[in-house]
């Protein structure tokens, strides 16, 4: 089982460090395609069969091959697949695909994968606990250079990296990074930021990329241009554009603080009465009273025991899957939903504020 | 009176019969013509006048009709004719034409960069800003990229009587715009 390997309860690179109360993730990938070989688009199943050994041969014999594990996608049961999504380790287009495909997993923190077969032969990408861009580059750069020795890359001088869509040609990079936003939702702010994004050259999308949905106000906000700069250029926007995302978030918390203090308290406290007390739980109720328990740390209205901090990585251990994994049973969704609001209950139950009883 | 009034007054130019007692003017490819007809025969006239308006403006709109209608083949052919183009448009690698990439919005192989370069250049500089890629800093100013900013340089440079800057900026601005093609 794939995820015997992993840590149960806790992810090591989530963000659970007390000032990082915005960005939980920084994630950087590239994509690359063998040289000689066509894309994906237009190979058969022979074709990407051939591929995909190929890139497993080259991988399994570079020093990388000890530091991690390779998987063929169709050995991996549905659950793994699941389980792995919402890892953020693969996409959910991977997880669907029939065709011969795979995955590789680095060890350690399981912070590095490398998909095979997905859009481009391969997709690299590095996640990093809260925003750590420079580390999370720099891995993913080390691994891309270890590769580049035992493959050979489609690349122009003109076009740079060659990728199945021109979207992704250049650099073929792209950084993102999950935010916790709900200043902005609340105030009604997010027209305003998404106008600011654009000009700086970003995005935003869902939870789990491309057409999915925000849950519990965090938002994956990505580069969106890879062609006509480095791959420092590239940083140096991502960059720019967390300080923008920051600055617009604290200032819409600072904003609840000053002039909506006792609405912020009020909702703040109802979500802690519903935590302690609700049967069940929704995957989506969840996340949205987690982020209205993490938003009243923000806002100084629920108080950390000094010692703890909040459990960011919640959000992610409160998945079907990985509520399933933990039980080591196979749930039905009401089951699932009692068991969540009991983990919800244990993971905070530490907590000063958790004690506290209102008069 | 009786007799006088008989030879004063003419007899209707349409039907002969009636005593004409109305002037109709019509004004028939630009010319002018007088008739004097009685009440009942001036009726028909303004009918056959109201009728030939209707049968003018039917013409017209046939007209408009058959020319729209040759202006729409013109389009559907030339659109064909464009279309035909992007499917003889071929990557010899891999067989993928113009016309496949713009359905499916992704390349066959790496050599459909170079087979459809002259219709993707655009469209690439559209997503990215640029319209080449930058491995190293120093290739940054001739990217496309930063075109605009070029532009303004040069014209500072020339209102500051920089010559040696301006030239520079000159060719890098050219030098840029040779790599579009």
């Amino acid at each position: 089982m794939i995820w015997d390997k992993f840590p149960r309860d806790g992810i090591p690179w989530f963000a659970t460090n007390p000032g990082e109360d915005i960005v939980l993730t920084t994630r950087v990938r590239i994509a690359r395609n063998l040289a000689e070989h066509k894309f994906l688009t237009r190979c058969n199943k022979r074709e990407k069969t051939g591929i995909l050994t190929l890139v497993k041969e080259n991988l399994v014999n570079s020093p990388l091959g000890e530091l991690g594990s390779y998987h063929r996608m169709q050995d991996l049961s549905s659950d793994e697949k699941k389980f792995l999504v919402e890892r953020h380790l693969i996409s959910s287009d991977l997880s669907a695909s029939r065709e011969p495909s795979g995955v590789f997993l680095l060890e350690g923190d399981h912070a590095l994968s490398i998909m095979i077969n997905e859009e481009d032969h391969l997709r690299t990408g590095s996640i990093y606990p809260g925003y750590n861009l420079e580390n999370s580059f720099n891995r993913l750069k080390s691994v891309d250079e270890i590769l580049a020795d035992y493959l050979s890359y489609a690349y122009s001088s003109r076009w740079g990296y060659l990728t199945a869509c021109p979207t992704n040609c250049g650099t073929a990079m792209r950084a993102s990074f999950l935010c916790h936003l709900p200043g902005i939702v609340t105030l009604n702010e997010f027209e305003k930021f998404r106008e600011g994004l654009i000009l700086r050259d970003l995005s935003v999308r869902g939870f789990y990329g491309e057409g999915t949905q925000v849950y519990g106000n965090i938002f994956q906000i990505y580069t969106n241009k890879s062609l006509g700069m480095t791959q420092n250029g590239l940083l140096d926007i991502a960059r720019e554009g967390l300080e923008f995302i920051t600055g617009f978030e604290r200032q819409c918390r600072k904003k609840l603080r000053e002039e909506l203090f006792f609405q912020m308290e009020n909702k703040v406290w109802r979500t802690v009465g519903i935590i302690k007390y609700a049967k069940a739980l929704s995957s989506s109720d969840a996340l949205k009273y987690l982020s209205t328990i993490w938003l009243g740390y923000s806002l100084k209205i629920l108080m950390s025991n000094g010692k703890s901090y909040f459990p960011s990585d919640s959000f992610i251990l409160v998945q079907p899957t990985h509520l399933q994994l933990m039980l080591e049973a196979r749930l039905t969704s009401q089951e699932r939903d009692v068991f969540r609001a009991q983990y919800i209950r244990r993971k905070l139950s530490s907590e000063e504020w958790y004690k506290v009883s209102m008069d | 009176m009786a007799e006088r009034g008989k030879k004063t007054q003419k007899m209707c130019e349409k039907c002969g019969k009636e005593f004409a007692s109305i002037t109709v003017v019509q004004v028939i490819g630009g010319k002018k013509k007088k008739f004097r007809v009685c009440e009942s025969c001036a009726m028909k006239v303004g009918l056959e006048e109201q009728m030939r308006v209707a049968d003018i403006k039917e013409k017209e709109k046939k007209r408009q009709i058959k020319q729209n209608e040759s202006k729409m083949y013109d389009l559907v052919s030339k659109m064909s004719r464009e279309e035909s183009r992007e499917r003889k448009m071929v990557c010899t690698t891999c067989g993928m034409s113009y016309f496949d990439f713009k359905r499916e919005l992704k390349f066959g192989c790496p050599d459909c960069y170079e087979a459809f370069k002259t219709k993707i250049a655009p469209i690439i500089h559209k997503i990215h800003g640029a319209y080449k890629h930058v491995e190293h800093e120093e290739q940054l100013e001739t990217s496309g990229a930063m075109l605009p900013e070029l532009k303004t340089r040069l014209k500072i440079a020339i209102e500051d009587e920089d010559f040696e800057e301006a030239a520079r900026l000159r060719d890098l601005i050219k030098e840029s715009r040779n790599d579009l093609g």
